[in-house]
């Protein structure tokens, strides 16, 4: 389940946009996972639902309009009835992509871009933490 | 951009990119061993150590006080008295740290080796500032004032504070990683981020108490702003040579000894450029349409006459003043690397607008829109400094004025003034200078600030004229406005 295909690219986003949008898609995935009656611990997909939205703050500061631009990912899974341990690997999937995918040699990508979007790669990174126990 | 040629702006910004990309490598890359993850701690408390240091230094109150004496860092709102600036620096004394890499740069992690990077760059940049400072916080260059004044100084604090923002959470992200190898690594106090979180907002609150100009951001170190040389452009070699003639009637119209020849030698060059804008600008009006200039060609076409028409006037001005004060007398020494500069300006215009004798056609003076932009943005930089000097000037002959130091040859004085006064025909005999009759000096001054007025106008005009050249500084075109507007037409001086 947790794989590349998860993430349903609507359409060509820049780097800064990407992220953005893995972020909000993350941060509504861990919230409605936290919400089920079947979750042991609901805190630790609490608390990464508000680091991801710390994260989409963070490169929102950067670019204000950015969510006229974007969307948040769409997930190939239902997170209100897939097991948990399939959502949870597929949220990890999400925010580990996010981290990795994000082309630091953009030439597109200004200084004030790349720092907020560094500040957003820790905060999903801590999402990852809070959800797994450990860094990606 | 090296880091000698960079302004303020380029070098924090390379502060930026590199911390950045060290966020993106400590989630890329776990550490090997402990040594690794014990260097990257090092370079993180090493970039707090520079952030503290360089807030320190925009500061003046802050520096002068000594940090935070009185401010119990561990509780930042023990005491409501304690400035917010304070806290912070304390804050980010507790957490940074100077250090230097212990191992070699090839075997650094690439976290440590972004944020020694980024450390570099934000303490290049201070360098950057000192250079306008002399060691006892005096000035150095025309643009010294603007490190001390709280708008820049709030404009640049406030984006540091955003830095401190974007780079505390590094800090919690740090401290997980390291425990991976080495679960000894000293570095709690990093692991919750809330406090360096409350710096860098407490830093920010500091900074909007003031609206802040980035004039800094625009700065470059005055080694470089003196010899700026910018060259393979229209008039660069004018730009090059007004950038050394402003810095040195800065230094001249600060001195103790003002010389009024000197000052005529700047009239003169005044004269001349406003006359060759005053010829660019109508070539410029005139092939506005041909060219596209700006958005409205027409509107533009209209701007560049006015523009061409304050010229004019700021040229007879200056050309006013320049025969006043070629009749004064002084015992100063010339000074001919002036006048030799002057000299370049105004030969570097006349290969734009001269054929020999005569005034290039308008085609010839700017056969594309290319050129047209480029140089316009090079008369609107001469048009620039001019009017800083104009004012600096205006302030040396009304001290000079006020001093007595203006001497004039007896006979150039009315002959009913003679007979006025018997000192004066005294001095006619023995043919010595007298000190410039009460009417001349206020006439003098007079024509000083004419002179000074139609410079402002004509600056003024370049500035709104942004769709046919490139503001430099824009920033410090506003603060200059600002001044201008306020009555303090020589700040900085």
């Amino acid at each position: 389940v947790a794989d590349q295909d998860d993430l349903t690219v609507a359409d060509s986003r820049d780097a800064v946009t990407e992220l953005w949008a893995i972020a909000r898609a993350v941060e509504d995935g861990a919230a409605v996972v936290a919400a089920r009656r079947d979750v042991d611990n609901d805190l630790r997909f609490t608390v990464a639902a508000s680091h991801c939205g710390e994260a989409a703050d963070e490169l929102q500061r950067a670019h204000p309009g950015i969510w006229h631009a974007a969307h948040p990912h769409g997930f190939a899974v239902d997170f209100l009835r897939t097991p948990i341990d399939d959502a949870t690997r597929v949220l990890l999937a999400a925010l580990g992509d996010g981290i990795a995918s994000f082309d630091v040699d953009d030439l597109r990508l200004t200084p004030a871009d790349l720092l907020a979007a560094g500040t957003a790669a820790t905060w999903l990174a801590m999402a990852y933490h809070a959800i797994s126990g450990r860094l990606p | 951009v090296s880091v000698a040629d960079a302004t303020y702006r380029e070098l924090i910004d390379a502060a930026f990119s590199a911390a950045g990309r060290a966020s993106f490598a400590l989630m890329r890359h776990r550490f090997v061993d402990g040594q690794q993850a014990r260097e990257a701690v090092a370079a993180y408390r090493d970039l707090l150590d520079a952030v503290r240091v360089h807030a320190h230094y925009l500061n003046p109150l802050v520096r002068r006080e000594g940090p935070a004496s009185d401010t119990s860092a561990s509780d930042p709102v023990a005491s409501s008295d304690t400035p917010l600036f304070a806290r912070s620096i304390a804050m980010l004394a507790e957490r940074g740290r100077r250090s230097f890499p212990a191992m070699n740069r090839e075997s650094l992690p690439e976290v440590a080796l972004l944020w020694r990077r980024a450390a570099t760059s934000l303490r290049a940049s201070q360098d950057l500032l000192d250079t306008h400072r002399s060691p006892d916080f005096g000035w150095r260059s025309p643009d010294a004032w603007l490190v001390d004044h709280a708008k820049p100084q709030a404009a640049a604090t406030e984006s540091l504070a955003g830095f401190l923002r974007a780079i505390a959470g590094s800090g919690q992200a740090l401290a997980l990683r390291a425990r991976e190898v080495d679960r000894t690594i000293d570095c709690t106090d990093i692991l919750d981020s809330a406090a360096l979180r409350l710096a860098a907002a407490s830093l920010t609150h500091y900074a909007h108490k003031t609206a802040g100009v980035p004039a800094l951001d625009e700065l470059r170190a005055i080694r470089e702003a003196q010899s700026l040389r910018i060259d393979g452009q229209p008039l660069s070699s004018a730009v090059n040579a007004m950038n050394e003639l402003r810095q040195q009637a800065w230094e001249h119209a600060r001195s103790g000894h003002v010389s009024i020849r000197t000052i005529g030698v700047y009239a003169a060059l005044a004269t001349s450029v406003y006359q060759h804008a005053a010829v660019i600008a109508v070539a410029g009006a005139a092939r506005a349409a041909q060219l596209h200039l700006g958005t409205d060609p027409a509107a533009t076409s209209a701007q560049l006459q006015r523009s061409s028409q304050q010229s004019i006037a700021a040229a007879h001005s200056w050309g006013q003043v320049r025969r006043m004060c070629a009749r004064l007398k002084t015992t100063a020494v010339p000074h001919p690397e002036i006048y030799e500069l002057l000299l370049a300006v105004r030969a570097d215009l006349a290969t734009v607008t001269r054929d020999r004798s005569d005034w290039r056609q308008a085609s010839l003076m700017l056969p594309d829109a290319d050129v047209a932009h480029r140089v316009f943005t090079a008369v609107h930089e001469l048009v620039a400094s001019l009017e800083e000097i104009s004012a600096w000037h205006q302030n040396a002959v009304a001290r000079l004025a006020e001093a007595g130091q203006l001497y004039i040859a007896a006979s150039d004085v009315d002959r009913e003034q003679i007979s006025d006064d018997h000192t004066l025909a005294a001095a006619l005999l023995t043919r010595k200078p007298i000190p410039l009759p009460q009417r001349q000096t206020a006439e003098l001054l007079e024509a000083f600030a004419h002179a000074d007025g139609a410079s402002w106008s004509a600056a003024r005009t370049e500035t709104r004229s942004d769709s046919v050249s490139r503001l430099r500084r824009p920033a410090f075109s506003r603060m200059r406005e600002m001044y201008r507007e306020a009555g303090r037409p020589n700040v900085g001086l």
